[in-house]
């Protein structure tokens, strides 16, 4: 990030540091979750504590946070969501939209970031799995990629799957094709 | 189908099993997910396996802030969609 001239902040507890290689400006040892304690922050906390927050300028946010993305991101306001330019996030558990409580939860995220952004990417995660759920095939784990509708002009369906920079994340394992409910 | 005597086994284990959502439903959700073409061409950032993505070249602008949540132990203790009764589900790991 740095080479573009993009300051970096990560928050991970799970973790005493930043990863080899990456060097934030800042590393929180907390939790992304729905509430605020020793442990856990929200993304609000965490957001308005940054130094870009008051300058107003548009933030990239890269999520993976082994399925509490859901909580996470609904507990987030808009207002805090809408700094977002640009959202990757790495979704888990799409096999547990199969269970209607779920799902509820599922769909009312989904159809949250969908009043704000568009989905200019995915991806299949080749370490989640491919389930078959009442003969509607979907990947256990998928990367998306977010873009603030304010920010395109141009908007057409995309027809080439893989995109030709997509990489399976486990190299070692046979890439997933994307089912077609997802394209 | 399962028999009684499965499903109380589950229900012991504190697995609710709860009415299962149709096919149709999950691919109006999942039709969400459907990427659109934008007039940003997408870049790869980092490596070319898990935790590299790819993000629309708009930043040439205004340089945004990047903001990193992760973690690494598992979140969730997920109930198992192959123990839900109503449900047929295979897993299809290559």
């Amino acid at each position: 990030m740095s080479k573009y001239g993009i300051n970096s902040h990560q928050a991970d507890f799970s973790v005493g540091g930043p990863p080899h290689g990456f060097s934030p400006l800042s590393f929180t040892k907390k939790y992304i979750g729905a509430y605020d304690d020793d442990v856990y922050m929200t993304m609000e906390s965490w957001v308005t504590r940054q130094w870009e927050y008051d300058l107003g300028r548009d933030l990239i946010l890269q999520m993976d946070i082994e399925g509490a993305e859901y909580s996470s991101l609904l507990a987030t306001p808009d207002r805090i969501l809408k700094r977002f330019r640009i959202i990757v996030l790495e979704m888990h558990g799409l096999q547990d939209w199969a269970q209607s409580s779920f799902y509820e939860i599922a769909s009312s995220l989904i159809n949250k970031l969908s009043q704000s952004f568009i989905v200019v990417h995915n991806h299949p995660n080749n370490h989640g799995g491919m389930f078959n759920i009442n003969g509607f095939e979907m990947p256990g784990t998928i990367e998306i990629t977010l873009l603030r509708k304010d920010r395109c002009k141009v908007i057409e369906k995309t027809e080439v799957f893989p995109h030709h920079l997509d990489a399976p994340c486990g190299p070692q394992l046979p890439e997933v094709v994307l089912p077609d409910g997802f394209r | 189908m399962m028999t009684n005597e499965e499903f109380v086994d589950l229900q012991k284990q504190g697995v609710l099993i709860s009415n299962s959502v149709s096919a149709e439903k999950l691919s109006q959700l999942a039709h969400n997910f459907s990427p659109k073409k934008t007039e940003h061409d997408l870049v790869r950032l980092g490596p070319r396996f898990d935790g590299g993505y790819l993000v629309p070249m708009t930043c040439k602008i205004s340089p945004p802030a990047f903001l990193r949540a992760s973690r690494i132990t598992p979140f969730l203790s997920r109930i198992s969609c192959q123990n839900m009764a109503s449900i047929r589900i295979k897993r299809i790991f290559p």
